[in-house]
């Protein structure tokens, strides 16, 4: 059977009622999911852990990946409209998301993102069809030395989201780092930065991190600010982006989307660094005008295709591979397990139905969330018209539940309002959070494999150059970095003739 | 919902004391798995919750506190009421390696906690990959004593199991090994079918995928018998290492203090669960056993093994630095 | 000598105090060697990145010229901080209704345009929600009202 008589197949398996219901109550609890701060898909799919005994693993696993995906789409809605990333790889959508909304793009923002998911969403499915076996072989490759390479080239490159200065940048990101590295260490199981508080162990949350530099922090420079008047210049504009604007988008959505594919099936951070790389790519190659950083379009645009694109890739390692790419998948893993089977190398010859199934439920599923979503915007946006003092209040409680609902923790809240005053200062200081929170998720991971990297090689670092994937990550850094100070060199030059 | 569940309890809570035991459990049972969702703790827990729910018609929640080396969840269970409407599922990390590894554990298990029963057992392996050159157990220690601490095996992590028994395995064959943790039994898999580390000791069940597509090789099992989930694999002893035995298992436990009336019927109905065939069947297909026991003997089981423990630490040097 | 960019004096004096406390910190760790990288070499490598880049940006400012720091509204942001902390410490004495009700009530004040009944209402209102949303629906594990 060729990959278009699979795909048959597998619609003939999630178009079947019931699949399509559980399909359809996983993207619906998805989004609903991704809406709410802290209360994560990985939540929410344990919770539902024990309903799916009952289904049989295909079912199962097709609404155990809507909400994974469902979420995505959902994490992106308070990103765009009150600065709240619910998920890692919605960090870089507030960038310009939040900026279109302040300036009466919210409409056009949320619409670009549900589309552009839907495209990459429908392309991932096809690489996933297509390419999965040879690529999961790819991911098993990795060696610790191209993860630390590669995630040195994403922490180098991440400079270029910050508007300002390139030295604040990185030295943002090494605070980033920092934080990231408090709690438990992974090589020798010490607690670092712990300062004797067990809630500390387990190192700072992303969710009490993303509430109090995106979130608090933009109301309490938003108060300062407007003190009378509101936040949202012009509260509801249109609702779906112009085609204008759409065929702006267009390439932008091609590149991330391929983009994405190719990062998310990288275990670990995959989808994150997909939407980073996508909004680097696309700043650093846009033609003037370009308004990156204050509204653009594009800067939704590419984000959202690309971790969506990444959302769906980072299924191949965990079928083919048994290799959870994230918790949420390491849940799913679970819940396949417990129907008696095994993900990894067999599962695309043993159970067809659940793999060429699953697939082709995901193209049904970006379908039935673009139906779902695009309705819902011009709901969305008509929250935007409550008054911003009411509006306030409702972000700070919303803020503080999510941070205390990920582990019960009362200390998260206290944290959330430590960070929050940091986070004040060094944005009124120019110093931007979203290079800072790439540094905070990479950091452990850049760590552990340089240390597994040394340890395997004995002290010879060496490998780093030997190893290709690596070289290349490492060379294309240089590159980067010469790209960027070149045109400050030169501007500078420039200046001192000025003067 | 919740609003009733508090007034069933308001009224239980004012039944006499002799008949609390026949009305056990009248309210939900929370249960406290020290690990984030997911893994295979997290797993056995949920089966099991769902299976006592059945049972009890009581809901009995699952209450994930991880963090901290399972500390944290381990000192909620302690803390907890001793009234059965806790309980908590440790694994042998907590119950019989943290107190030796650690020098300040902020629990005590003899003194914070009564056993109920033995849960889940799953066999740990040796497992090389398929570029590498061992084949047997003793092709891995003629390496091993050919270039003695270059030999690398990957683990699911700093002061599991896994690495106790790799220092096992050293002291009883007088090799040296390197040892690389890993972020748990997944990554540490794939590191060993990528030849990015060519051993490693994880569990059956993370590796079964990689054996059937033939990225790794399994070379024994440290177990006292054969695996059940292939027979034709060697035991470490059969090998010719001596003593060298472990697994992974959890179990359940009540905070010190719980009346032993009510443990008796935690202990029953637990045993009941585990001896039904679904329980079994979703266990199995997770790669582990249901195994059920007596407080008793899960007693005998955790003095046996943390003292044995507690002398490979002290004599490998192993450090939590 | 004249301060003359004081966001990249203040930043980079931020930057540097808190490269030095990791650092310090770090160095309490073991650091190993290269083959085998202790758990504080790493952050003492980081942190020292951190302080240098501090150093050299504050270094900057007092030659170039730069921005000036746009005031910090003590008030607002002192009452917005105080109204998280107060959530804090009342959420497990006194359940979650209670608390989102100081929240609303103490953050409220953070605006210029205090009006007290709409602000009660709105208190009432974000608590109904929350407790239907995060605690009925997701079932978060919180005491809604004061135990006694």
């Amino acid at each position: 059977m060729d990959t278009l008589s699979h795909l048959a197949f597998g619609l003939g398996v999630a178009l079947t009622w019931q699949n399509l219901a559980y399909c359809f109550a996983g993207c619906l609890l998805g989004t609903m999911v991704g809406v709410l701060p802290g209360v994560g898909p990985v939540t929410t799919v344990a919770m539902l852990l024990p309903f799916t005994f009952g289904l049989g693993p295909a079912p199962a696993l097709i609404m155990l990946a809507g909400i994974y995906y469902g979420a995505q789409y959902g994490g992106s809605t308070t990103a765009i409209l009150v600065n709240i990333p619910g998920e890692s790889s919605s960090v870089v959508t507030t960038i310009d998301g939040y900026q279109m909304a302040r300036n009466g793009q919210a409409g056009p923002a949320l619409g670009i993102a549900a589309i552009g998911s839907f495209i990459a969403g429908c392309f991932a499915t096809l690489v996933i069809a297509y390419f999965a076996p040879p690529l999961a072989e790819i991911a098993l490759n990795f060696g610790p030395a191209d993860y630390f390479s590669l995630m040195i080239l994403g922490l180098v490159a991440s400079v270029v989201l910050a508007r300002g200065s390139l030295i604040k940048a990185i030295a943002m990101v090494c605070f980033g780092i920092l934080l990231g590295l408090v709690g438990t260490d992974v090589n020798s199981g010490a607690i670092r930065f712990g300062f004797g508080r067990p809630e500390l162990t387990d190192g700072i949350g992303f969710v009490a991190l993303a509430m109090a530099f995106f979130g608090i922090t933009d109301v309490l420079l938003n108060l300062e600010q407007n003190q009378n008047q509101d936040v949202f210049a012009a509260r509801i504009g249109r609702i779906l982006p112009s085609v204008a604007e759409f065929r702006q988008c267009m390439p932008t959505i091609g590149r991330s989307t391929v983009l994405g594919s190719i990062l998310g099936i990288l275990p670990g951070g995959g989808a994150l660094l997909a939407s980073f790389a996508a909004y680097m790519l696309e700043k650093k190659i846009a033609k003037p005008p370009c308004s990156f950083g204050s509204g653009d379009i594009r800067g939704v645009a590419a984000p959202e295709s690309a971790n969506n694109a990444g959302a769906q890739t980072s299924f191949i390692p965990m079928l083919t591979l048994g290799v959870p790419s994230n918790p949420t998948m390491a849940m799913m893993i679970g819940a396949l397990m417990i129907q008696g089977i095994t993900p990894g190398p067999g599962v695309m010859n043993e159970r067809p139905d659940l793999f060429w199934g699953l697939i082709a439920s995901m193209w049904v599923g970006n379908l039935m969330l673009l139906v779902l979503n695009l309705p819902l915007v011009g709901l969305w946006i008509r929250l935007l018209s409550i008054p911003y003092r009411m509006m306030f209040p409702a972000i700070f409680v919303f803020c503080c539940i999510g941070a205390y609902s990920v582990n019960s923790e009362v200390f998260d809240i206290y944290t959330v309002a430590a960070l929050s005053g940091v986070g004040y200062i060094l944005l009124k200081l120019d110093c931007e959070p979203a290079p800072m929170v790439l540094g905070f998720v990479l950091g452990p991971m850049l760590e552990e494999n340089l240390r597994r990297t040394m340890m395997i090689s004995f002290g010879d670092a060496s490998v780093f150059v030997t190893r290709p994937i690596s070289a290349a990550c490492l060379v294309a850094t240089v590159l980067v970095l010469v790209a960027m100070v070149l045109p400050t060199l030169r501007q500078k030059r420039d200046e001192v003739m000025v003067e | 919902m919740s609003r009733m569940r508090n007034l069933i309890a308001a009224v239980a809570l004012l039944l006499p004391l002799g008949a609390y035991a026949q009305t056990y459990p009248a309210k939900p049972v929370h249960l406290v798995v020290p690990y984030a969702p997911g893994g295979s703790t997290d797993l056995a827990a949920r089966v099991l919750a769902a299976k006592l729910t059945d049972m009890w018609g009581q809901q009995v929640v699952v209450d994930n506190r991880p963090g901290g080396n399972g500390f944290i969840g381990m000192v909620a269970g302690a803390k907890a009421a001793p009234d059965g409407y806790t309980l908590t599922l440790a694994t042998v990390g907590e119950a019989a390696i943290s107190e030796a590894l650690f020098d300040n554990t902020p629990y005590n298990m003899a003194r914070d906690f009564v056993p109920v029963s033995m849960v889940a057992d799953a066999d740990l392996v040796l497992v090389a990959a398929k570029e590498s050159p061992f084949n047997s157990v003793q092709d891995v220690l003629d390496g091993a004593k050919k270039q003695p601490g270059r030999l690398s095996v990957a683990t699911p992590g700093a002061g599991t199991i896994s690495q106790i028994l790799l220092e096992w395995m050293s002291l009883n064959s007088g090799t040296k090994f390197q040892h690389i943790p890993y972020k748990g039994g997944g990554p540490g898999a794939a590191a060993v079918a990528g030849n990015n580390v060519p051993l490693g000791i994880l569990s059956a069940s993370g590796v079964t995928s990689y054996v059937k597509s033939g990225h790794v090789r399994v070379l024994a099992v440290f177990g006292t018998k054969r695996s059940s989930l292939d027979q034709s694999w060697p035991t470490l002893i059969e090998s010719g290492v001596k003593d060298v035995t472990g697994s992974t298992w959890a179990a359940l436990f009540a905070p010190k203090g719980t009346p032993p009336a009510i443990v008796e019927k935690i202990n029953k109905d637990v045993v009941t669960a585990l001896k039904s065939d679904d329980l079994i069947a979703r266990y199995a297909g997770a790669g582990s056993l249901a195994v059920s026991s007596t407080p008793d003997e899960l007693a005998a089981r955790m003095k046996r093994e943390s003292d044995s423990y507690r002398s490979i630490i002290k004599a490998a040097n192993i450090r939590s630095d | 000598m004249n301060i003359r960019a004081p966001k990249d004096f203040w930043s980079g004096l931020f930057f540097t105090a808190v490269g030095m406390f990791f650092v310090a910190v770090a160095s309490g760790y073991r650091l190993g060697d290269m083959h085998r990288l202790g758990p504080g070499m790493f952050p003492v490598l980081v942190g020292s990145l951190m302080a240098l880049l501090g150093f050299f940006l504050a270094g900057r400012s007092l030659v170039m010229d730069g921005e000036p720091v746009a005031r910090l509204h003590r008030r607002s942001v002192g009452i917005g901080l105080l109204s998280v902390v107060a959530f804090g410490i009342a959420l497990r004495p006194l359940g979650l209704v209670p608390s989102i009700v100081i929240l609303v009530l103490v953050s409220s004040f953070a605006g210029k345009d205090v009006r007290i009944i709409e602000t009660i209402v709105l208190a009432l209102v974000l608590a109904l929600l929350s407790v239907v949303v995060f605690v009925w629906v997701v079932g978060m594990e919180v005491p809604l009202w004061p135990e006694w």
